[in-house]
């Protein structure tokens, strides 16, 4: 059982696994555009 | 709980590293033997700090994690403009950073700092292990390197998650996944190295490689750079990002790579091996699993005296 995380620390996980969502997408995109060259 | 083979040999590895008296010993075999069968009821069971308990990574590697987490990403972001440069979304980029002039002299000096980095983690695996070896604690069950176990591992992890088995395998500090993983990045580095030198100093290649191969080489790395890149940017998004923010049992994020901790449960789970080590160099923790195990009813009473028969 882990513990439930207090603010700060919801703060500091939600927010950097957001930073990789985007970071996602981002990467998706350009991946799109290496593979099919359309920009 | 009995023990496998390699359970046993790990414990009596470990025993031997730390010079544990008998009375100890016996203490660790007996709360051993008290633990239930079934793994998952130990894991399930035990309080973890979400931002960890015991100790994994030390402040070398973990310097080395957010030295490479900062350069890929800003090389991806500085690479992707250089290579699409008339790209209607490449020109306010390379506008806003001073011009392609500029992200280029940006994009090779992260790539310097990425360089130092891997030699910087070069030197602390190299040295790290010389350090055990003269300590006479080095077991290679504990590195990185790839053994037999590993490919039995993925085998029993693949048959676990289909309902064919009833637990999962006893895995040690790194794990089938974690091993091929880092090969990868390893590997990944030095092409995306090899590769953008090859851009930076043509002439020295072209000095050190036969005259007939120079230009095919070039050639080839010219496809390497962008597509190692691209290929580092679909592990890192899918595969790595999973495992350490989306998988059960990690999400919403794994602390370790700031922390340098891992959680009791995720330690059990997945690196069982390993936190029989920690038990063994840890009566701190001995005394909190049994207290943990106690409380939740979860200790088997054996008659003591069995255990000195191990």
């Amino acid at each position: 059982m882990i513990s439930p995380l207090n603010f700060w620390q919801k703060v500091v996980a939600y927010s950097s696994l957001a930073a990789v969502l985007i970071f996602t997408i981002l990467g998706m995109l350009a991946i799109y555009v290496l593979l099919t060259g359309e920009y | 709980m009995k023990l496998t083979e390699e359970a046993r040999s790990i414990l009596e590895t470990s025993y031997k590293h730390n010079r544990i008296g008998d009375t100890e010993r016996q203490e660790i075999e007996f709360l051993i033997e008290s633990l239930p069968e079934d793994r998952k009821l130990i894991y399930k069971n035990v309080d973890s700090n979400p931002i960890g308990d015991l100790e994994r990574y030390s402040i070398h590697i973990r310097l080395q994690h957010m030295l490479t987490f900062v350069t890929f990403l800003t090389l991806a972001f500085t690479g992707l403009p250089i290579l699409f440069l008339h790209a209607f979304w490449a020109e306010p980029f390379n506008i806003l950073l001073g011009g392609i002039e500029i992200t280029r002299i940006i994009h090779r000096t992260i790539a310097m700092i990425m360089i130092f980095t891997m030699v910087y983690h070069i030197f602390t695996i190299i040295f790290g292990a010389m350090l055990t070896i003269k300590q006479r604690r080095f077991d290679v069950r504990r590195t990185i390197l790839p053994l037999m176990k590993d490919f039995y591992d993925f085998r029993d992890d693949i048959l676990y998650f289909a309902g064919k088995k009833e637990q999962r395998p006893e895995m040690d500090k790194f794990m089938y996944k974690q091993k091929i993983h880092y090969f990868a990045a390893g590997f990944g580095n030095t092409v995306m190295i090899v590769s953008g030198s090859a851009f930076l100093f043509p002439e020295f290649w072209a000095s050190i490689l036969p005259e007939s191969y120079a230009s095919y080489f070039q050639e080839l790395m010219r496809l390497s750079h962008p597509h190692e890149a691209l290929l580092a940017l679909l592990v890192i998004a899918f595969w790595h990002w999973y495992n350490v923010h989306l998988a059960p049992g990690r999400f919403p994020m794994q602390w370790t790579f700031l922390s340098g901790k891992i959680t009791r449960e995720h330690q059990i789970e997945e690196h069982f091996l390993e936190y029989l080590r920690n038990l063994v160099e840890s009566p701190e923790e001995r005394e909190q699993l049994r207290e943990m195990m106690n409380r939740k009813g979860l200790l088997q009473t054996s008659t003591p005296g069995e255990e000195t028969t191990a």
